[in-house]
């Protein structure tokens, strides 16, 4: 067991410690000297690059405040009050979260880019445009789009499990319900407020897709768009500079969740007991209709409307065509899925690489999670530290430590095959499995296992006739988890990909930035639908199982 | 200081008839207590008075005013009762210190803040929280988490108390001083408390009236002495103390709340007068006798007749327990401690006073 253990440890440091150390290591290393802030003093003498990186934390920062807004009154609406429809309002201010970013920036382009069907129907009717989309502002309503469902999912699971009886107490007392709101309940989920929006600070500093759909026409540069430029050149002056940019991305977000960790563990008070009853509905009253058009207003602007011009747009025979039928085809979907190569390419390859991946984190996820909830210790708790670190790496600063360890410097050249994509994504995601699987087997207490030593097992049987089976909805569950956002991702594929090896996101990009916008929304209503399914079918059997 | 007067209340959970016509009145500075078991509508019928929860139907009325009324559509917020409660589990709010959390009813109204100070170090010298204003609830024990919520809900002198099962989280020694000390507190200001428990002792020992609920119905109201002596139904004697239920039928009329009745299921069949402490519905010549184990003596030297046989004995401390057999009947009696008989001894016993009972 010792030996195995110190196997994984090796396998975990190969993937995920020794690419972050050797990026760290560069950053300070030049030909001439060991240890030098040259590399940073270079990249930095450049105005653009300190502007992308005041760009990052300006969006970060704005992005966070806004959606923070946005998720806590959705929260508090959708939780608290007897707004109609309630539980398909939750499911429906979700479904963002289930979009990748880059596809829904996609949608928001063909509303509100220049050619957008919004800005042009107010064209036609008021003689100007109603919003460019491809400014500042429109990055941090994009993205804020994208990144405030964390925040409401844990304002929301906030507000639903609070103690009903510390608002009681309150009313009792001879507060009115506003009162109650105020000095009782927000202070109470405030810390859940917070929490939500740091994570959103770091996904937003993180996020490539968005940028580089919006920003990138209108020359707003962030550090993730920054880098993929300097990489795209190949020079050697290209790759320093996109390590040192990465190096700073990577303390921007790591420093946002390492604040986040140091308030949770903090925050003196646990709100959850669980035992009580769930708080009664606030009556809305006259206001009641004012707040639910506000609320379905929200949803049609930030979940149909993106939807449907993409896949109008997918349907178009060729962009600025009048509206009429005979514009419209499903020529477009048919090219896609049969016709062309490179986007049948693209879904053979990111269909196996999702698999591939999936499969490799759920076993290596598995078994760190076993070792690290079985055997406390030093050792555990490094890997642990390790495994599930990636989360709070930016995906293009791992791409840019991959690419540094894999591409022949120890021997081994992975670069242009799919086995730097998989490598990367297995690192990636493995705390997927590892925080699943792990829950998992705290559930499962030592003495099931013990029972089965005791009736004569042998170690690796108990594993393979108890433990596994046991574990099988999280093992089940976790695969899931992967394979979803691998089979459409496009932060670490963009920086990955060979002329053999390019992922959907790559091919949809691609397509989006050579002017075919026909193609890419038919290929992108594809993954969307795709991604529904796969998550309505997930749902179902997870929730099934949870059910027996 | 306030009475509270419930008129034909009815509470329906969607189709879940949970409050059955219920009428009550509790005076002016009385402790009362609604005792049942869970989901006999006892915390529903006391968050009607708070005005958590609407009744379907009927009237309640705090102090001669009415807070509630279906028919008129009246319904008085929570927060205008002038109502002090106590939580289950408390609800210390966790953000606030002890201090901050006995101010907070003096502060909604508008209390100029000496006179805060002056009341909330008064109530925390009643309540025994010397010392600990500036402590969080997570800096607390159980115990004192409790007092403060109990300071809570006096400082601002409510005109009734209602208190949720306040003691069923605390460990039992403490809750067996906690409940003389809120008796006390209740007593030195002279305030209504409405009292919800499932826990009889605790019931005994403080209320001044009792009401056993079952199914959102009131089975009996009444002292605690008089719901022990004269439970008037099958499921109060049950729920109530500990009971042995015998048939007996009638062989004498009613006279004076008094009747002659044949317990044909002892041996030799014996004949007693039994208590009738409530009116009779009759169907025939059979009724249900309770007889409380205290009230079984057994032994010749205590005029015992009806012979019966031990058939086991544990020992509780105080008393010693016997279930003797008489004719293929069990029958549960506290003797003392000192009486020892052997599992298998014959026996002679008597059963000093007997109750009739609706079943």
């Amino acid at each position: 067991m010792k030996i195995l253990s110190l196997v994984l440890f090796i396998i975990i440091f190969i993937l995920i410690g020794a690419p972050l150390i050797l990026l760290l290591m560069d950053s300070f290393h030049t030909e001439d000297s060991f240890f030098t802030l040259k590399n940073y003093t270079d990249t930095f003498s450049r105005r653009s690059n300190i502007r992308s990186a005041v760009n990052t934390l300006n969006l970060a920062v704005l992005t966070a405040l806004f959606s923070t807004l946005v998720g806590s009154v959705l929260a508090w609406i959708i939780a608290r009050t007897d707004i109609p429809g309630k539980s398909l309002l939750k499911t429906l201010v979700m479904v963002p979260y289930m979009i990748p970013p880059f596809i829904g920036a996609m949608g928001w382009m063909f509303l509100f880019g220049r050619a957008g069907y919004i800005n042009k129907i107010w064209e036609h009717l008021f003689g100007h445009r109603l919003f460019n989309i491809h400014s500042f502002a429109g990055l941090v309503l994009v993205l804020s789009m994208y990144v405030y469902p964390p925040v409401f999912i844990t304002v929301y699971t906030a507000l639903v499990n609070m103690d009903a009886s510390l608002e009681e107490a309150g009313r009792i007392c001879g507060a009115r319900l506003f009162r109650v709101m105020r000095s009782i309940s927000l202070p109470l989920v405030l810390p859940s407020i917070m929490s939500g929006t740091l994570l959103v600070f770091a996904m937003s500093a993180s996020n490539f897709g968005i940028p580089a759909i919006i920003g990138m026409p209108a020359r707003i540069h962030v550090l993730t768009t920054r880098i993929m430029s300097y990489m795209a050149t190949g020079t050697e002056r290209g790759l320093s500079r996109a390590i040192s940019l990465s190096v700073i991305l990577i303390a921007i977000a790591l420093g946002g969740l390492m604040l986040n960790n140091y308030l949770v563990s903090k925050s003196k008070f646990t709100i959850i007991s669980g035992k009580s009853t769930r708080p009664a509905d606030i009556k809305l009253g006259k206001f009641k209709p004012l707040v639910a058009v506000f609320v379905w207003i929200f949803v049609v602007f930030a979940v149909f409307l993106p939807m449907f011009s993409l896949a109008l747009t997918s349907l178009w025979k060729a962009w600025g065509l009048p509206f009429k039928l005979s514009s419209f085809t499903l020529r477009n979907y048919y090219k896609v899925l049969f016709v062309d190569s490179d986007t049948k390419i693209a879904l053979k390859n990111s269909f196996i690489f999702a698999i591939i991946s999936a499969t490799f984190v759920t076993i290596l996820g598995s078994l760190v999670a076993y070792f690290t909830v079985r055997w406390k210790g030093n050792l555990s708790r490094t890997m642990d530290m390790l495994a599930t670190l990636p989360q709070a790496i930016p995906g293009t600063a791992l791409a840019v430590a991959m690419i540094l360890v894999w591409s022949g410097r120890f021997g081994l050249n992975l670069y242009n095959t799919m086995w730097i994509i998989i490598v990367a994504y297995t690192a990636r995601y493995l705390f997927f499995a590892v925080r699943t699987v792990a829950g998992a087997v705290k559930q499962i207490h030592v003495s099931l296992e013990e029972a089965g030593r005791s009736v004569g097992s042998k170690p690796l049987k108990v594993l393979k006739d108890i433990t596994i089976p046991i574990l099988k909805p999280a093992l089940i569950s976790s695969w899931a988890l992967v394979f979803m956002p691998t089979f459409r991702e496009l932060t670490i594929s963009i920086l990955l990909y060979g002329p053999t090896t390019k992922t959907i996101g790559v091919t949809i990009y691609g397509l989006q930035e050579g002017g075919e916008y026909q193609m890419a929304s038919a290929f992108a209503t594809i993954v969307l639908l795709i991604a529904f399914v796969l998550q309505f079918v997930v749902n179902r059997c997870l929730f099934g199982r949870r059910q027996s | 200081m306030a009475c509270i007067r419930l008129e034909n209340v009815e509470k329906y959970f969607g189709s879940n008839h949970v409050i059955k016509n219920l009428s009550l009145d509790i005076r002016d500075g009385e402790f009362i207590t609604f005792l049942g078991p869970s989901g006999c509508g006892k915390t529903t019928t006391l968050r009607m008075i708070a005005g958590f929860e609407n009744p379907t139907s009927g009237e309640i009325f705090i102090g001669n005013k009415p807070v509630f009324s279906h028919k008129k559509g009246l319904n008085t917020p929570p927060e205008d009762r002038n109502i002090g409660m106590v939580f289950q589990n408390y609800a210390v709010w966790p953000h606030m210190n002890v201090f901050n959390n006995i101010a907070y009813p003096l502060k909604i109204r508008k209390i100029p803040k000496d006179e805060i100070k002056r009341k909330v170090d008064r109530i925390i010298e009643i309540v025994k929280l010397k010392g600990l204003e500036r402590r969080y609830p997570y800096q607390l024990s159980g115990g004192q988490q409790q007092r403060v919520a109990f300071a809570r809900a006096l400082v601002y002198s409510p005109s009734i108390l209602l208190l949720d099962e306040p003691l069923s989280n605390l460990d039992a020694k403490l809750r067996e001083e906690m409940r003389f000390e809120i008796k006390d507190i209740q007593k030195k200001l002279g305030i209504t408390v409405v009292y919800v428990t499932h826990d009889q002792a605790e019931a005994m020992v403080m209320s001044d009236r009792i009401v056993v609920m079952k199914d959102g119905v009131i089975q009996q109201i009444g002292d605690p002495l008089e719901i022990y002596n004269h439970p008037k139904n099958r499921f109060v004697a049950d729920f109530i103390g500990i009971s042995n239920f015998l048939k007996g039928k009638i062989v004498g009329d009613e006279a004076g709340g008094k009747m002659r009745v044949k317990l044909y299921e002892l041996e030799d069949a014996p004949e007693m007068e039994v208590d009738v402490p409530h009116p009779l519905k009759l169907k025939d010549k059979e009724v249900t006798v309770v007889v409380r184990p205290e009230d079984i003596l057994i032994g010749a030297e205590t005029g015992g007749r009806i012979g019966g046989k031990i058939f086991k004995r544990t020992f509780l401390g105080g008393i010693m327990n016997y279930i003797i057999v008489s004719k293929e009947t069990k029958l549960r009696v506290e003797a003392p401690k000192h009486q020892i008989l052997e599992e298998g001894d014959r026996i002679k016993f008597v059963i000093k006073r007997a109750v009739v009972v609706e079943d």
